[in-house]
Formats: structure tokens, C-alpha cells, sequence
């Protein structure tokens, strides 16, 4: 068995070079070493990086792969020239070497043996020009592209050298150490004599020990000043990309300036200098340590180093103070909100959009997201909160602070709104507006900061999707789309929010980018699902035709993959399916085909299935009759409405109350009657019966049992001509709209969650479709002879997959 | 007085001047024209195209106008300098050269931290872009370390590394001073004996504005744009000398000079988001034709 070991030693390399470099170089070489045969059961491949090397090391190779010989079956005989003269060229064989054997001619290929030091040198040239760097270099007078210059090769088969030569660059035996502290050239025999001299010679090649050891040093230095250090894991992973030998050098900051907010010092301490921040123990708040990571032991035991770190923080935090007090100072001045309101005037946002057109789109659009989320839309001052946040939302973007500090935008605005008398909510939800900001960040704790997170999110694509400039693609997004998108999809999925994406685009207007728009979230929610809850696109394909709201889309996604295509019933109902599809196809059997005429079933495996359907689809029928779900919420709605404008028609009744308008406001009590009464009253009745029947909510009594105390007061009403009836009735009115208000949000809520058992319940009735499909296919011979028999079987399985498309489109799912 | 920090400002020029002489560059003096950076230097933009070697360093006084704070803020300066290496083809040890130059500057490595830190440059106004990094000491950048990539929109080939030293920062840093007006420049004065009324008046005139100036500073950025346009379009033949030569250093004045004046009207406030894009394009096209100019030269190896 043999082993292979690698190092690319170059200047440093950024993070991502070495992220991209050590992955690449491992799956590249190893599909290689595969296809050759080199590969090995207990093959095993490992890869490094530090900010000077990319390593790679591979255990259990075979020493050398022997010659072969293939056979290749080419074109037969008399098959057109050029038909021959491709195989011949593709085989790389010439024609005379072909040999007949019955109709067809063949190649015999022989492929030497090869060792696997010949092989490697030939591989690796080849590989690491293929690998793809997000941003690459030249240097020197060369021409290879590199994340940047490549200063030295190791390369071993078994302690030999491997030679070839890469940007001038020769592979040879040596490494080397720490740049400044053993920075000797290391002559290496193979992989553990490397680890060890590496070691030996301050290198810690292994990324994670890196972040072990800058954890485990710094909380011992945190812990000497009693307090806790922050573990931010992307800030851990970028220091332990800065260093091959970390040192934890404790500094502090100073009292001064730990009076401000603690996203500035952050932004400062991590963001800026990349040193860890610590805890007061027991709280969040900031304490006055951080933790500067060091590539350096020195005689000093650090002293130096941390002098003059400590001396860049105070420097950078005296910046950040001047700005945070000048901001401060300009928003407590009188007037100052509509002063910087107007300011946003000459702010451009996209294009000829300026960031006042923006705040004015983000208040239209929140205000009409706001019965979406249930305890927000509850809130009295609902709207005032709404266009209070929104119009302070945007400030900050004028601000010295943001200037400096751009990601800083919200969390500035929200502190600065303490200057300006509203309430803590709306400070809160400014602070949230910009969450979630990638796939760590969480969303907004708030309802009212997700409504305004999410109305700006929407605003934002909806503007600039009208410029196809500002289209994302390829690697390129150069607006953030796809993370407006991400935060979009998010909100809409982890707070539980109804949403119709197809409303929402049909605001573009038009229908070229309607459906681009439209495309591109679905696109964006299936790469989340993927990456995030691990559903297969297909998967989602699968569900699409039901709905356009993502959440709706995500769990019945989820549902079906429950089942499909992974667990064995689901398997096999899938692989049914298809076998029937393909049938189907061929037959050429209509979608619409009749069902089967039952007494043309004569064997016992196609009835089983005959009443397996029928059972499924009486089972599919009760668990998702979507439309009976859509149909009871639309009827909701206009009960709602009728109550409304019959309170509208009352109100106008009672300012119409002189004598002389008895007259009218009897006609107009006729009309209430006539029109909402008769009619409605007997279809809303059915419907409240109906929703009594199925679920049974107090809710929906106590609707009932206030419409017919309205009735009653009508009744009266007509009888009785008194004005404090008329009133009464109003007001019982608005008591019954409020209510079915209620009913109705409580519905909405409860009718998801219901829906998404009922489609889970559906799922199931198609996987226990198993057996009944199995034992068809495998029993019954579809193709009979009697053409009546085989037609009846045709329409059976159509009529099968037509039950099972009820559920999902399987067609989009592919099998394993 | 109390004793004055070492190195003093004028001795870090001098060493650093004779560290990059002894390494073959030539020793050249500012460019005697506003610019933004040392990079401005035609001995860096220009020199960088093309494929004949060159080797230079020198000192460039650096003008930020949006900086100015009347020399109030101990960290910012409207008018800086920058130490500039450039070699073309940039060497194999370039970085080992830069550590040496911070030895000699007494900056002793076995008990600081140095790290090169990913900071990829790009200069929207000239077309250019480079890798590399941002070079801290002790959690302080003191350099800026580049493979440049791409000038006025050309390819670079061969490729020139780039040093620049921000002269105050390490200065401050080797010093040990928190004040830039503290620096100790000579052994006798202080910076602020100096520099501290030129800043606290160009600081002034910097943000200082009316109609007037406004379109003032307007008609000397089309003027400039124009003359470069115009010395462009000449035919490559001049008829005087009968010689073959194509202007490309004096329209490249033109291009810095119109860069700066973006650059002031900018600090001045003069310059909506929306017209920002325009103007930054218009130096941009500029630095192209100045560019293409350069590479028919003898100074960019095409002649040879």
C-alpha cells in the first residue's frame, strides 16, 4: 500500500482560497486516483490548510495498477463509414486493428500499468489548473492563475519525489516552518514525519487544532479576569485562517469607550481587528477584555504585541466615539426626524428610486402584510407602529456612524431613535429591519420588526427586479437578491407566515418578469430546502401545482418526503408509478381514459388494486379537499364583508333617523333584509353549520348565537322604530364582526396546521398504495390478449396514477 | 522638551530610500501633481503596463480632501505620505524584501506580529486592480501589498508588485506616539510644526464652497477631460521633430488632474449618488486612452 503526500506552500492565502484549495485538491485527486484504480477499499484521503499550504494526503494507494485489456463493441459491420471511423477515433485505435466477430466489430484496448508515482506527476499538474477559485492571480511573468504566487512544491509517493513542475515552480522533498519563528527548510519522508516536523517547527497544520487551541487558551485568559469569552465560530474559523501557530495575547479596552452600544464595539473588536470579545459572566453585555490571536510566541511573553494592539483599539474606538456623539447630537435637535426624512430625498436607492420613494413603497406594502401576522394585526396602534418604524427606518443612512460602518445600518437607527420620543417597540424593530443576514443570523424576535424586515426585503426585489442589469447571475448578485430572497423565504417559513408569492408578483406588472419572479423564489426556495431541511428539489417540484404560498409549498414538501422517494414503500410506489406512466405513455392512454369497468376485472391482484384506489381516493378526498378549506375561508370573507357593510347601512340608517326619514330607513331596513338576510343568512347558516359540524369551536357558536341575536334585533328593530335599537344593532353589528374577525384568524391558523396533518394523511394513503401496485405489476400481464381485458387494465393504472397525481406530481420525482 | 521618539519621520524616508536603492530601485521624487495615492505616480500606473521590467520607489504626498478635519483628529490627515515600491516583474521574494525593509526600520520581528491580511485593491478611477494585502503589525496596518492584476482596463504582463507604506502610520507605530501631530519629523521639530497650518487651512478650503467655485471646479474638470481627449487624438507622427511620439505622460496630467478635481468636489459635497457613477466613468475612460497610449511607447517595452 502506498501513500501520497502533497503540500502547495504560497504566500497567504485568504480564508476562502484555503477552504476551496483543500476540498478541490481532495475530491479532484481522489476521482482521479479512482478511475485509474488506484483506489482502494481502505483508501483514505485527508486534507490540510493553513494560511501558507494546501496539504493532501492519501493512505492505502495501490503501489501500481496493471495493464489491461478491454473489449469494445463498436458499429456493425455494414455500418456507414463515418459511423466506424467515430468509434475508431473515440477508441484511439486505428481502422485495420478493428476485429469482426458476428455483426459487429470490435476494439481490443490494451491500457498499460502504471505506477503510481508516474501517475500522480501527470494528475496533479493537470488538477490543480482545474480547481475553481472564485478569484485568481498571475504574478511574476508567468502565466498561472493561482489565489495567489505558489512558492514551493511537496511532493511524495512512499518518501520518493514526485517530480513536475507547476509556474515554474519544481516539486521537490522539502518543506518549511514557521515563517518567522523556525523558518528552516524541512527535508520530509512522509506524512507523519511532516505533521511532526511541522509541529516540531511551529506549524500546527490541522485548522481545527488551531481553533481548539485559540479556544482553550483564551477562555484560560478570560478566566483569569473572571469573565467569559464570546465563542463566535465564522470570526474562530477566519483568525485560524490568519495563523499557523495562534497566541491568545489578552488586551483591553478602554472604560471609555464601553459606553457604546455593543454592535459598534463588535463591529470594531471583531469586525475591524478580528479579536475575540468577551462576557460579564452571566450576562450578554459586553466586558472590558478582548482577546487579540497572535502568529507570534515572543521573549516578551507578548507584552509588546499587546501594547500595540491595545493602542490600534483605542485609536479606532476614539473614531467610532466622535461619530456615535456627533450623530447623537444632530437627532436630538429639534425636528431632526422630518429634517433627515427629507434628506432621504437625495439619497438614491436604484436607479432614478430614490430612498424616500423606497420608505414610501416599504409603509404601502407593510400595512398590507399586517393581517399577516395574527398578534400584530391584534395590536390597536397597529398601524401607527407600522408607519412610525417604517419612516424612522431609513435615518440611520445619513449617519456619520453608518457611513463609517456600513453594516451597522438599523442597528444605529434604532439606538438613535431613543433620542426621538417613540416607543421602545418601534426602536426594536428598526434595530431587527435588516435580519436574518445570512444563514447564521436569525430572524427578527418581533412581529413588528418581521413585518418591516420582510416589507423591505419584498420592496427591494420588487424594484430592482425591473432592471434586468440588477438580475443575479451566475456567481454574480451584485444587489444581494438572492439574500433578499433568502430573508424573504425565511421569515415567511420560520415565523409561520401565509403569504401568496402569486399576488406578490403580479405587482411587477409585467408578465415577462412575473414569471421570472416568481421562478427565481421558487428557485431560491428549493436551494434553501436543499441546504437548510435537506428536501430534494424534486421533491418540491413535486408539490408545486398545489399552492403559491412557500410556507404551504415547504410542509407539503416536507410531507411527502416522509415517504417519498426514500422509505421502501415509497420507493416502490414511485417505481410503480413509473413503470405505469411508461406504459401509459406508450400506449398512448389519455389522461381523461375512463375509470375500469368494474366486471371486466377478473384477477384477484388488479381488483385489490381496483379497490385499493377507490379506498385512496375516498381517503385523499377527506384528508385534503383544499378546495373545501379555500372555499370555507372565502365565505369567512364575505360574511365579514356583509357584516361590514351592513354596518356601514346601519350607520347610515341612524344618522338618518329624523321622522322624515323613517321612510327611507325602513326601505333601507328592507334592503338590509332582503339582501343579507335571506340569502345570507341561509347560505352563512349552512356554512356555520358545516363548520360546526366539523370542528366544533366555541368560536363559531358564539358567531352563530350573535347572529341570530342580530337577526332578532332587526326583528325589533322593524317593530319597535326606537332609536335605542337602531343602536343596539349597530353595535351588536360590529360585536358580530369583530368576532367572526377572530373566528377568522383563528381559523386561518388553525386550518394551516390542520392542512398539514390532512396532506400528511393523504402521503400515507399513496404509500399504502404499495402493495396493491406491487402485486399488479408483478401479477398481472397487462398486454392480454383479450383487447377489452388489456384496454380495462390500461384505464386502471391511469386511473391509479390519476389518484396519485391528486397528491403529488411523481412525474417530478426522480427515483435513486 | 522631552526627548524626541526614534526613528524620526525624515530618518524612516531615508532608510527606506536607501533599503529599496540597494535592491536595484531607482530613487525617483513625488510627482509634482495633486494625486490621491502614490499609486497615481505615472511611475506605477503608467510604468505597470507593458512588458518592459522597471524597478522604483519613492515618496508621494497623498491628498484626501473628504479627510480634512483641521487637524483635529489625531489619525486623519487630508495630506499624507506614501513611500512607493514598485517592481516589475514583481520578484519571487518581494514579501522576504518587505520583511527586510522592516528590519532595517528597527521593527524586530521575533518579538511583534506580522500578518498579511486578504486586501484586494481596485482603484474604480483608474481601471486598475490587484491581489494581496493589507500588512498589520500588532493589530496595525503600517503597508499595502499588491499584485496588480489590470491597469486602465489592460491586462498587466508581466505582473508588478506594489508596496506602499502609509509613512505617518508606521511612523506612529515605530514612534510609539497616539497623536500624528506628536510624530517627531527631524529630531528638532515636530510634525505639527510642520504640517498642523496646512491642514487646518486646506481642511477649510476643502469643504469651503459657493456657486461659483462650484462651477469653477466644474469647467476645470471638463477643461482637463478635454486636453486629454485632445492630446490623445493627435496623429502618433509630429510633424515639428519628424519623430514618431505618442503624448501619452503629459494626457495622463490631465487624467490625475481630473481625477483630484472629482475628488474635491466630492468632499465638497457637490456630487449627488446618482452622478457619482458618471464621473468616476469619465476618469475611468481617461485612464483607458491614456493606458492604450502608454503601451505604444518605448517606456512600456513596445518599441524596443
Amino acid at each position: 500500500m502506498s501513500e501520497l503526500l502533497l503540500e502547495f506552500l504560497c504566500e497567504e492565502l485568504p480564508l476562502w482560497a484555503q477552504r476551496i484549495g483543500r476540498r478541490e485538491l481532495n475530491e479532484r485527486v481522489a476521482s482521479q486516483l479512482r478511475e485509474l484504480g488506484f483506489w482502494r477499499e481502505q483508501t483514505c484521503a485527508r486534507d490540510f490548510a493553513t494560511p501558507k499550504r494546501l496539504c493532501l494526503t492519501v493512505d492505502g494507494l495501490a503501489e501500481e495498477i496493471p495493464p489491461r485489456q478491454e473489449r469494445r463493441r463498436g458499429p456493425r459491420k455494414n455500418a456507414p463509414e463515418k459511423a466506424i471511423e467515430g468509434f475508431c477515433k473515440s477508441a484511439g485505435i486505428e481502422r485495420a486493428h478493428l476485429q469482426e466477430e458476428g455483426d459487429y466489430l470490435y476494439a481490443t484496448l490494451e491500457s498499460p500499468g502504471e505506477r503510481l508515482g508516474k501517475a500522480v506527476a501527470r494528475i496533479i499538474p493537470e488538477t490543480i489548473g482545474k480547481i475553481g477559485w472564485q478569484k485568481s492571480m498571475r504574478w511574476g511573468d508567468g502565466e498561472f492563475r493561482f489565489p495567489r504566487p505558489l512558492r514551493s512544491m511537496l511532493c511524495l509517493v512512499d518518501g520518493d519525489v514526485v517530480n513536475f513542475e507547476i509556474a515554474g515552480v519544481k516539486s521537490g522533498a522539502h518543506t518549511y516552518g514557521h515563517r518567522f519563528m523556525s523558518p528552516n527548510a524541512l527535508k520530509v519522508k512522509s506524512f507523519a514525519d511532516y505533521e511532526k516536523k511541522l509541529s516540531g517547527n511551529k506549524v500546527i497544520l490541522d485548522s481545527q487544532e488551531r481553533i481548539d487551541r485559540i479556544i482553550f487558551e483564551s477562555k484560560k485568559l478570560a478566566e483569569k479576569q473572571g469573565v467569559r469569552l464570546n465563542e463566535n465560530a465564522s470570526l474562530l474559523a477566519e483568525i485560524a485562517a490568519l495563523s499557523e501557530h495562534p497566541v491568545p495575547v489578552l488586551c483591553s479596552i478602554g472604560e471609555e469607550y464601553m459606553n457604546l452600544p455593543d454592535e459598534v464595539l463588535c463591529e470594531v473588536i471583531e469586525g475591524q481587528q478580528k479579536y475575540l470579545t468577551t462576557c460579564k459572566k452571566g450576562s450578554d453585555a459586553l466586558a472590558p477584555f478582548c482577546i487579540a490571536v497572535a502568529d507570534m510566541e515572543t521573549e516578551d511573553a507578548g507584552a509588546t504585541i499587546r501594547r500595540g494592539n491595545e493602542r490600534v483599539l483605542r485609536a479606532r474606538l476614539a473614531d467610532a466615539d466622535f461619530f456615535y456623539k456627533r450623530d447623537v447630537e444632530k437627532w436630538k435637535q429639534k425636528g431632526a426626524h422630518e429634517k433627515l426624512l427629507e434628506e432621504l430625498q437625495g439619497v438614491t436607492f436604484y436607479d432614478s428610486v430614490s430612498m424616500k420613494n423606497k420608505v414610501r413603497d416599504i409603509e404601502q406594502m407593510a400595512l398590507s402584510l399586517r393581517d399577516n401576522f395574527p398578534s400584530l394585526a391584534k395590536q390597536k396602534d397597529a398601524e401607527k407602529l407600522i408607519l412610525q418604524t417604517v419612516q424612522f427606518a431609513k435615518l440611520d443612512l445619513s449617519s456619520e456612524m453608518v457611513r463609517e460602518f456600513p453594516k451597522l445600518q438599523g442597528v444605529m437607527g434604532g439606538e438613535y431613535t431613543r433620542c426621538i420620543d417613540v416607543s421602545e417597540t418601534v426602536g426594536l424593530a428598526i434595530k431587527e429591519q435588516y435580519r436574518p443576514q445570512g444563514f447564521e443570523d436569525s430572524i427578527p424576535e418581533t412581529e413588528l420588526g418581521r413585518c418591516i424586515s420582510l416589507s423591505d426585503k419584498l420592496v427591494t426585489v420588487e424594484i430592482l427586479w425591473q432592471h434586468e442589469s440588477a438580475h443575479p447571475s451566475g456567481a454574480g448578485d451584485p444587489h444581494g437578491l438572492r439574500r433578499a430572497a433568502l430573508g424573504i423565504i425565511r421569515i415567511l417559513l420560520e415565523a409561520e407566515v401565509a403569504f401568496s408569492m402569486k399576488d406578490y408578483v403580479r405587482g411587477l406588472g409585467k408578465s415577462g418578469l412575473v414569471d421570472s419572479l416568481f421562478q427565481f423564489f421558487i428557485e431560491r426556495l428549493k436551494v434553501y430546502l436543499r441546504q437548510r431541511k435537506n428536501l430534494r428539489p424534486d421533491v418540491v417540484d413535486a408539490v408545486l401545482f398545489h399552492s403559491d404560498d412557500l410556507l404551504e409549498i415547504y410542509r407539503r414538501a416536507e410531507a411527502l418526503a416522509s415517504y417519498f422517494p426514500d422509505t421502501q414503500e415509497g420507493q416502490a410506489v414511485l417505481k410503480g408509478y413509473k413503470r405505469a406512466a411508461n406504459i401509459l405513455r406508450d400506449e398512448g392512454v389519455a389522461l381523461d381514459a375512463p375509470a375500469p369497468d368494474e366486471s371486466l376485472l377478473k384477477e384477484q391482484s388488479e381488483k385489490k388494486l381496483h379497490r385499493g384506489i377507490i379506498d385512496a381516493d375516498r381517503g385523499i378526498t377527506t384528508a385534503m379537499d383544499f378546495d373545501y378549506y379555500k372555499r370555507t375561508i372565502s365565505y369567512y370573507k364575505r360574511i365579514v364583508d356583509n357584516y361590514n357593510r351592513a354596518a356601514d347601512d346601519y350607520k347610515r340608517v341612524l344618522d338618518n333617523y329624523k321622522l322624515d326619514n323613517y321612510k327611507r330607513a325602513a326601505d333601507d331596513y328592507k334592503r338590509v333584509l332582503d339582501n343579507y338576510k335571506l340569502d345570507n343568512y341561509k347560505r352563512a347558516a349552512d356554512d356555520y353549520n358545516r363548520v360546526l359540524d366539523n370542528y366544533n369551536l366555541d368560536n363559531y357558536k358564539q358567531v352563530v348565537d350573535n347572529y341570530k341575536q342580530a337577526v332578532d334585533d332587526y326583528k325589533r328593530a322593524l317593530d319597535g322604530h326606537e332609536l335605542n335599537n337602531y343602536k343596539r344593532i349597530v353595535n351588536n353589528c360590529k360585536r358580530v364582526v369583530d368576532v367572526c374577525k377572530r373566528a377568522l384568524d383563528d381559523y386561518k391558523l388553525d386550518n394551516y396546521k390542520r392542512a398539514l396533518d390532512d396532506y400528511k394523511r393523504a402521503v400515507e394513503v399513496c404509500a399504502r398504495l404499495r402493495g396493491p401496485i406491487d402485486d399488479f405489476l408483478n401479477r398481472v400481464r397487462v398486454n392480454a390478449k383479450d383487447a377489452s381485458l388489456r384496454d380495462n387494465r390500461l384505464r386502471l393504472l391511469r386511473q391509479t396514477c390519476r389518484t396519485l397525481d391528486r397528491v403529488a406530481d411523481f412525474s417530478k420525482i426522480s427515483e435513486k | 522638551m522631552s526627548a524626541m521618539p526614534e526613528p524620526s519621520f525624515q530618518q524612516i524616508i531615508l532608510t527606506l530610500q536607501t533599503y529599496w536603492s540597494g535592491k536595484g530601485c531607482a530613487l525617483l521624487q513625488p510627482y509634482d501633481m495633486e494625486v490621491g495615492a502614490g499609486t497615481f505616480h505615472p511611475a506605477t500606473a503608467l510604468r505597470a503596463l507593458g512588458p518592459k521590467p522597471w524597478k522604483a520607489a519613492y515618496v508621494q504626498p497623498s491628498r484626501r480632501p473628504a479627510d480634512g478635519r483641521y487637524g483635529e483628529n489625531p489619525n486623519r490627515l487630508q495630506h499624507y505620505y506614501q513611500f512607493q515600491v514598485i517592481m516589475k516583474p514583481s520578484p519571487e521574494d518581494l514579501q522576504d524584501l518587505y520583511l527586510g525593509s522592516l528590519r532595517e526600520l528597527g521593527l524586530d520581528p521575533s518579538v511583534h506580529d506580522i500578518r498579511f491580511l486578504e486586501d484586494d485593491w481596485e482603484s474604480p478611477t483608474l481601471g486598475a486592480a490587484g491581489l494581496g494585502w493589507e500588512v498589520w503589525c500588532d493589530g496595525m496596518e503600517i503597508s499595502q501589498f499588491t499584485y496588480f492584476q489590470q491597469v486602465g482596463g489592460f491586462e498587466c504582463k508581466p505582473v508588478s508588485g506594489e508596496i506602499t507604506y502609509g509613512l505617518e502610520r508606521l511612523a506612529m507605530f515605530l514612534q510609539g506616539v497616539e497623536n500624528v501631530f506628536d510624530l517627531n519629523f527631524n529630531g528638532e521639530m515636530r510634525y505639527r510644526d510642520v504640517f498642523l497650518e496646512s491642514e487646518r487651512q486646506y481642511s477649510r478650503w476643502n469643504f469651503s464652497n459657493d456657486a461659483e467655485a462650484a462651477k469653477r471646479l466644474q469647467q476645470h474638470f471638463e477643461d482637463a477631460e478635454t486636453e486629454c481627449k485632445r492630446i490623445l487624438g493627435q496623429p502618433d507622427h509630429d510633424t515639428d521633430s519628424g519623430h514618431e511620439i505618442v503624448m501619452a505622460y503629459p494626457a495622463y496630467d490631465q487624467c490625475i488632474k481630473a481625477s483630484h478635481l472629482f475628488n474635491i468636489m466630492d468632499a465638497r459635497g457637490m456630487i449627488s449618488v446618482s452622478q457619482r457613477q458618471n464621473y468616476i466613468q469619465r476618469v475611468r475612460d481617461l485612464a483607458r486612452l491614456c493606458a492604450e497610449a502608454f503601451l505604444k511607447t518605448t517606456d512600456s517595452g513596445a518599441r524596443d
